[in-house]
């Protein structure tokens, strides 16, 4: 019982802060209120009895991304515009469709699924570490790779263009 | 804690991440959106990968894949946003209606 209630706080703050996110006419509010639903999505995690996972969402979106985002807004306004910088389209069509796609997972939900529980009372993580140096060690390796290029990748994308002069007796840039 | 509110919550999430994409028309307003998408996909990952638990032992390919999908989805961001930076630079907007040309 106490879990259902809990569970259903989570819930709340989660749509709650994801609908704040979605409809804010401001794109700081938006963010912050991204930051509440990773949030969310931790803690849901950590009630269905992955806590590793709980563990990685906080540190890498909260930590990360969530960061990033931040930055991203801040450098692409002038602060005094901040107010009037997140336009919409007309809400009609998106609300269309979104609400159909809506209706539709909430049926295949509701009406072709087992009620079972979500929840796993074994403990998660030490299958996680066996798995990622064991049957999954390729994708392991290779989200490294995919890292490393993403990182020297973004940096060489957001670098400045600057024009410099090169050393005596070669072409000016 | 049944299957169905866990799934029911990731659906509203991924509604509302879906009229973000849809309706924003700043960049990283749709990221933003992308983000609640990948989020809600995440809960549904770990919530069917615990559905197939029935008597086989624990699977923890689902809880593999959202570690794989977090991993992707940070290095997205990353490249993503510096990717807006750039056309910021360039074209002064990050509004997605008016990037209209490749090149300046």
């Amino acid at each position: 019982m106490a879990e259902a209630v809990v569970f259903y706080i989570i819930a709340a703050f989660t749509i709650g802060t994801a609908c704040v996110t979605a409809f804010s006419g401001n794109i700081i509010r938006s963010a912050f209120s991204l930051l509440g639903t990773l949030v969310g999505v931790a803690a849901m995690f950590g009630m269905m009895g992955a806590d590793f996972l709980a563990v990685i969402q906080v540190m890498i979106y909260v930590g990360g991304v969530m960061v990033l985002i931040l930055f991203a807004v801040m450098l692409t306004h002038r602060i005094k515009d901040v107010n009037v910088s997140n336009r919409s389209l007309p809400a009609f069509p998106g609300a269309a469709v979104a609400v159909l796609v809506l209706g539709v997972l909430l049926y295949g939900i509701w009406y072709g699924l087992p009620g079972d529980t979500a929840r796993v009372e074994a403990k998660m993580t030490p299958l996680i570490g066996k798995a990622l140096v064991g049957s999954h060690v390729l994708p392991f390796l290779a989200s490294g790779l995919v890292l490393l290029i993403a990182l020297i990748g973004s940096v060489v994308i957001a670098r400045r263009e600057e024009t410099f002069v090169c050393g005596p007796g070669e072409a000016k840039r | 804690m049944s299957a169905q509110a866990v799934l029911t919550v990731a659906a509203v999430l991924f509604s509302l991440g879906l009229y973000c994409v849809i309706t924003r028309r700043n960049a990283v307003s749709i990221l933003m959106g992308v983000e609640l998408m990948l989020n809600a996909a995440n809960i549904n990952l770990v919530a069917f990968s615990n559905l197939s638990l029935g008597g086989q032992g624990p699977k923890v390919e689902g809880h593999m894949f959202v570690v794989f999908v977090v991993l992707l989805a940070a290095a997205e961001a990353a490249v993503a946003l510096a990717i807006i930076l750039s056309i910021f630079r360039r074209m002064g907007t990050v509004e997605a209606d008016r990037m209209t040309s490749l090149k300046e």
